[in-house]
């Protein structure tokens, strides 16, 4: 039923983790078929191997890059993706709503899932976290996001998952003396070389071509279009907790 | 059935100091313009216009504050306030209305009533867009007039 993808353990204390993941899984009851991520075997294998096997569950034991991928592949299909983080962003965290390995793997005992929706840049980039253009000097963009069209320049764009796009200028900072006022005076300076915007569909225009990155691997270059995959994944997350009230305790 | 038209939930839209952005302007939280906005700022809370910003067309919200520019009709079913760098010409439409000293206002005012609040709500998509067309009609400057 369940098949885990481990990632390569990179040092001794990784290797120990692993050990004691899968303990705890055999512990709980829902130990399976192991696998790790090797030069011989790459993630795309190791995952279109468990799909092949018809495997009802697939779980991802590791960070950000792994579990990316595994979701690439699972998405679109009848396969639940189970996720045990193992140095995985907050991001990723809270989707699962488990900070630790044995709350991942509770999570999995008990099943229950829900659909999310994914993040593609077209034409098949999935991705659960965020997508990432980062430029060394403010470069000049157009983007169309729904019914809007921007003109603006950016050192950073990031787009999270739920397609909200955040869009940096560093250069629009403020001078070091206009800084050193606020600071003097006890204000903040004002954040408002960043923009934030939420859409359905989002068109990224560069004058040069830029490199669009998912965990700091490159999967395009801009133009892009980026758009969202409804109820595309099945994963599995923390259960209900029921709290007790005031009029339960009388 | 999912709804693929549900209004995506979150943290509000701000759009930076350095941005152009034409189209309709559109969030269920808050929106804080610091650039340019050539077209509609929509919000079901609270809208901010910051003292570098500039808006040509109608804003809508619960609440709106105004430090910058606007050049377009204004309703705010509850408070509106436009503060000492505030410049707006168009007709403002509220429930309370704050101009403060050394804001520039140029168009007519309509206070709402508990009546009509509802109304305007509802109305305001209506509303805003034939008063848009009839102040690019008119081009003098007049002082504002209270109804």
């Amino acid at each position: 039923m369940y098949y885990y993808i481990f990632e390569s353990a990179k040092n001794s204390s990784q290797k120990n983790l692993q050990e004691k993941i899968k303990d705890y899984l055999g512990f709980l009851g829902i130990a399976g078929e192991t696998v790790t991520v090797s030069p011989a075997r790459s993630v795309e294998e190791l995952t279109q191997m468990g799909l092949d096997k018809k495997y009802s569950t697939i779980v991802a034991v590791g960070g950000d890059v792994l579990i990316n991928k595994v979701a690439s592949l699972i998405q679109g299909t009848e396969t639940v993706l189970g996720i045990i983080p193992v140095g995985a962003s907050e991001l990723i965290n809270k989707k699962i709503g488990a900070y630790d390995y044995k709350t991942a793997c509770e999570n999995l005992r008990y099943r229950r899932t829900r659909l999310l929706d994914l993040a593609f840049i077209e034409p098949n980039k999935y991705f659960l976290t965020s997508a990432n253009i980062i430029a060394n000097k403010a470069t000049p963009c157009h983007i169309e996001i729904d019914d809007c069209n921007i003109n603006t320049n950016f050192t950073q764009i990031a787009i999270s998952s739920n397609l909200t796009l955040m869009i940096l200028d560093e250069t629009q900072d403020g001078s070091f003396f206009a800084k050193t006022l606020n600071w003097l005076a006890g204000r903040e300076t004002p954040q408002s070389n960043i923009s934030i915007l939420k859409g359905k569909k989002i068109k990224i225009h560069t004058t040069d071509s830029v490199p669009v990155l998912i965990n700091d691997e490159v999967v395009a270059k801009t133009p892009i279009s980026v758009r969202t995959k409804f109820r595309a994944l099945k994963i599995i997350v923390e259960r209900d907790k029921i709290e007790k009230t005031k009029n339960q305790n009388k | 059935m999912f709804d693929k038209n549900k209004p995506i939930p979150g943290p509000g839209t701000v759009v930076g100091a350095n941005v152009k952005l034409t189209g309709t302007l559109k969030d269920i939280n808050d929106i804080t313009v610091h650039g340019s906005v050539d077209g509609e700022v929509i919000s079901d809370k609270n809208v901010l216009i910051a003292e570098t910003a500039s808006v040509k067309g109608p804003v809508s919200a619960q609440n709106v504050t105004i430090a910058g520019k606007v050049d377009g009709a204004i309703n705010a079913w509850q408070k509106l306030e436009i503060l000492s760098t505030g410049k707006v010409h168009g007709s403002i439409m509220s429930k309370d209305l704050n101009i403060r000293s050394g804001a520039a206002f140029n168009g007519k005012s309509k206070m709402l009533t508990e009546t009509n609040e509802e109304t305007s709500k509802e109305k305001a998509a209506k509303d805003i867009k034939p008063e848009a067309k009839s102040l690019d009609e008119k081009a003098e400057k007049t002082k504002y007039e209270l109804d």
